[in-house]
Parts: C-alpha cells; structure tokens; sequence
C-alpha cells in the first residue's frame, strides 16, 4: 500500500472509530488529555503496524482492543493526570447535558466502576457486543467476561443502593 | 432504575471535527502522543535535575550548578524554538528524531561525554547548527534540519560534535520539562516524602537485592538516590499494590545515556518489587543478534532462565511462559520472558549474549500476562 492510501485508510478508520473509540476510552479514563493522547497512539498503531482486516467489524473490533490495551497501558504507568470526578467533567464538556436524572445517575455510576469491569460492561450493554466478542476483543476467556458482568451488576447495584437507596441492576 | 445502558447515555461524550483533523494530522506524521514523549524524557530530566541538584557526589556541586546555569541562561528565542522542535516532533520511537540511529561506539562515547558534560561542565564551543531545507544541510555537521523535524548526523561524529548533540538534548528536555511543569500545575503529583523509613534503610535493601541478582559490582559506589511513588495518593482507583519506593545508583553525571540501577520497593511491606540494570550505556555492549535469531535463541535459553530464577528467586516449573525481544533502542540483545508460578508472575529480562538475567519484577496474582498477537505487545488483563 502506497503513503497516500495508508494515509486514505488512516483518514477513514479515524473518520468512522474514532468518536467510538473516544466514548469508551474517556470513560474509562475519566481524563480528556489522556484519552486523546490514547487515540493518537492507537492509531498510530493502526498506521505502524498496518494489519490486515477480514472485515469492518473486525477493524473495530481491533481499533477497540488495541484502545483498552493502551488504557490499561496508560492506567498502570503513566498517572500523570488525575482522574476527573463527573460533576468536575460537567463543569468544562457537559456530559450530563439535557440528560434526566436516571441517566445521570446510571453516568455515575459507570463513571465509578473499576476499570476492568467498565470496559466490559461498555462493550456489552453500550455497544452491544456479545459475550464472545468481548472475548475475543479483550483477550480474555468468556468465563471470565460472565464474571466480570456479574461483578459489574452486583457493584453497580450496590452503587445504586448508596445512589438512591433502590436497587439499579438486576 | 433500568439496567437499560444504551448508546445515549454516552452522547454528549464527543469528539469535534477540529480534533479528528488534528488525530489525523499527527497520525500521519508518525507524531507519538505528548505523554509517551514525557514518559522518555521525564527519566532523562529526573536525572538531569538530580545531578543537578540532589546528588550526592561531593566536590562536583559547582560544575552540576553550571549546567543549571546554562539551562537558565538560555534566551527566550532559543527556548521558543526548542518548544517548536517538540510540538512537531515526528518521531515514533525517539530514535526516529534523528536521521539515524547511533551506533553503539557512539553512544558509549556519548555516555563518557554526558559525564563530563554534567559533572566538569565539558561544554561544546558550537551549538548545533539549523536549517530550514534539507538541502541547506552540509553533510558534515549535526543540524537540525526544520522541513523534516529531524536532527541530522554526518556519517562520523567527533567528540565536539557528539557535544553539541548532549547540548542540544539537554536543552530540550530541559525546555520539554518546564513545559510540562506549566501544565502539570494544577495536578496532583504522585510523587510523596519517604516516610516511616529512612532512605539509608531502603538503599541497605535495595543493595542487598543487587548483589543477589548482580554480585559485588562497582555501582554500590556511585549515587544513590531514592524516589517515593504513591499513585493511590492521588488516584484511590489504582490500588496501594503500585505504591513503591525506586532506589536508583547512578554515576556522577550520568544521565540519558549512562548505565544506571534501579530496584523497586513495595512501599508498605519493603520487598522487593524490582531490580534492574538499564542505560544505552549497558545496551550498547551487549552482544546484538538478528530478530531471527534472538527469537530461536530465546527458545533455546528458556530452560536456563527458569533454572536463573529458580536459583536466585526459588520459584519451580512455570505454569506458563511468554516471551518477546526487548525494544533495546533497535537492537535485540535481551529478551523478556513472562513466566506464571501458581499466584506469581516473574517478568525478566535475559541478556542474550552473557545469558544472564539484567532485571526481575514480580507481580501479584491479579496480573495475568499474555501475549497479543495482532498488536505484537504484552497485555495483561
């Protein structure tokens, strides 16, 4: 492939992934500086490594597993920002705007899961993936998914209680 | 409350057209992201600072103080452009700002003259020279050359030249510092007063750990210095597991490119988390081996690395093991093996040439190791 076709594929791949990309990575970080610098990264990868895809889906599916690579990568060495609390993110980007209480408070509550357990839960209810597809996105076994669901209701129920004093998930 | 978490509830999470142009941009100029940049230099200016300022290298104050006074005196149109040189840096892996690769009779030699750049104040007559086109360049001088972002060596180097690189380096990093002390202002930093101990106690023990993995060696006389990370300070999601304290020996006026030490504390139980041995320095006289055959001797090393680890550490017969090269600044002269004991992972590094091991870390249960094959990296889960 030629500069000027990387360049095309480079241009479409951000132009279709990127704003998918952005949603889980800031979620995750809870930092805009460094889920931009996790991006750039992740396609910088894209553009370095230059892999060969079987389809769309499986370019996503590679785009979000090298993105959550890079958060762990970033989460575990490089703290340089600290993590945002949501009424702070609201404050400068609005990310609760013209959302309703109960929205609000399920952003909250994802916004305070541990990271391990917001990525799958993300990729499950938020994009739809399957238990398998998360699988083989992650790099880990399905068993493992299954738990970390589990996991996520029973923290996010427990959120919920201390939320509002109800239960959130079921 | 439904457990219904559907796409809008992310929907004001967005990114703007500018942004996509500008990810765009830096993508295709192969620029890595600002933090990945910190990361390489923020352990050069460490040191930097360190010699500097906190060494404890007696009767060599004076002559750190004069590389203080050489960052300071810079003029304002200097730092403007080495503050330009860092935003269009285009390089993927730092390496890639230079024009080549230097060679590792080079770097040994930069090694020995960053010493005395930072410890006896050996300065360059010159600075090195800039050019807008590449076609403006001699051939014969280091210059950087601002059409491709570049810094470009001639094919040799003589000493003043290899000064004139230390110089040029030192002084970004000194500016990529400052910068990112203006936009680390407001940050919380991780980095905390030793506490509950005192730094001698933790040299002792860290000492101890080098000679178990290293021997005797001349590095228990140079420098020591002692750092005390606690990112649960100021993030309680990371978890007190990746609060440590790092001990380091360094030389008088090493830097970037001198070999140095390190071992890693837990920060509550003091044991020992990391040790390790790193530098261009050390890498540049390591014996380098192709990809190919890094890869077939690694397989054919793997059982005496285990029966390393078994000697020095006690652990027996891995559950499972993995292993990559070393990005050893383009060479392959180490090898990283990740190998699973029951509830431990050792993670080391394996000197090819002299088949012994030139770091060890352990990690808790909780990390699990493996091996991506799409993006070619280590993942833990």
């Amino acid at each position: 492939m030629n500069q000027d076709k990387r360049n095309e594929s480079l241009e479409r791949a951000i132009e279709n992934y990127s704003n998918l990309l952005y949603k889980i990575c800031f979620v995750i970080l809870k930092n805009e500086q460094d889920t931009k610098d996790v991006l750039q990264e992740t396609f910088l990868t894209y553009m370095t490594k230059r892999p060969r895809f079987n389809s769309e889906e499986h370019k996503k599916a590679w785009l979000i597993k090298v993105s959550q690579n890079k958060c762990k990568e970033f989460l575990r060495f490089h703290k340089k920002h600290a993590a945002i609390p949501l009424s702070e993110v609201e404050e400068s980007i609005g990310i609760t705007k013209g959302k309703d209480y109960e929205d609000i408070e399920k952003l909250n509550l994802i916004w305070n899961l541990n990271v391990n357990l917001k990525s799958v839960v993300i990729l499950y209810y938020v994009e739809g993936y399957s238990v398998k597809e998360i699988s083989a996105i992650l790099g880990i076994t399905e068993f493992a998914v299954k738990k970390r669901l589990q996991r996520a209701r029973e923290t996010l129920s427990e959120l919920g209680r201390a939320y509002d004093g109800g239960l959130v998930c079921e | 409350m439904n457990n219904n978490f559907d796409r809008e509830l992310f929907s004001n999470i967005d990114i703007t057209e500018e942004y996509k142009k500008e990810l765009f941009e830096n993508c295709k100029k192969g620029k890595r992201a600002g933090d990945l940049r910190f990361r390489y230099s923020g352990a050069l200016c460490a040191l930097i600072v360190t010699v500097i300022f906190g060494c404890t290298g007696a009767g060599s104050y004076a002559y750190y103080r004069s590389v203080q006074a050489r960052m300071e005196a810079m003029p304002e149109t200097e730092i403007h452009e080495y503050v330009l040189d860092l935003e269009s840096d285009t390089g993927v892996t730092i390496d890639d700002a230079y024009s080549r690769k230097l060679t590792d009779e080079e770097a040994l030699r930069v090694a020995e003259l960053e010493r005395k750049y930072n410890a006896e104040a050996t300065f360059p007559a010159e600075d090195v020279k800039r050019v807008e086109k590449l076609s403006d360049w001699d051939g014969k001088s280091v210059c950087y050359v601002e059409e491709d972002h570049k810094l470009h060596f001639p094919d040799t180097m003589t000493d003043e030249q290899l000064l004139s690189f230390i110089d040029y380096q030192t002084k970004k990093d000194y500016v990529m510092e400052k910068e990112a002390e203006k936009e680390a202002d407001n940050t919380p930093s991780p980095y905390v007063d030793v506490e509950n101990v005192s730094e001698d106690e933790l040299v002792k023990i860290g000492e101890a750990a080098l000679i178990k993995l290293f021997g005797e060696g001349d590095f228990l006389n140079w420098n020591t210095r002692v750092t005390a990370f606690k990112p649960s300070s100021t993030d309680p999601e990371v978890g007190k597991s990746h609060d440590m304290y790092n001990i380091y020996w360094e030389q008088t006026g090493g830097s970037g490119y001198s070999t140095a030490y390190q071992v890693c504390l837990g920060m509550y139980d003091l044991r020992v988390i990391a040790a390790a041995v790193d530098g261009k320095e050390y890498v540049a006289q390591l014996k380098d081996y192709t990809e190919a055959e890094a890869l077939k001797k690694a397989d054919a090393d793997k059982e005496k690395v285990y029966a390393a680890v078994e000697a020095l550490y006690g652990y027996k017969n891995p559950i499972r093991e993995k292993h990559e090269i070393c990005d050893d600044y383009g060479d392959a002269s180490r090898i990283r093996y990740v190998m699973q004991y029951e509830d431990t992972y050792v993670d080391v590094t394996w000197n090819l040439g002299e088949e012994k091991l030139s770091s060890v870390e352990f990690y808790e249960e909780s990390y699990f190791f493996d091996f991506d094959p799409e993006t070619g990296t280590f993942i833990n889960q």
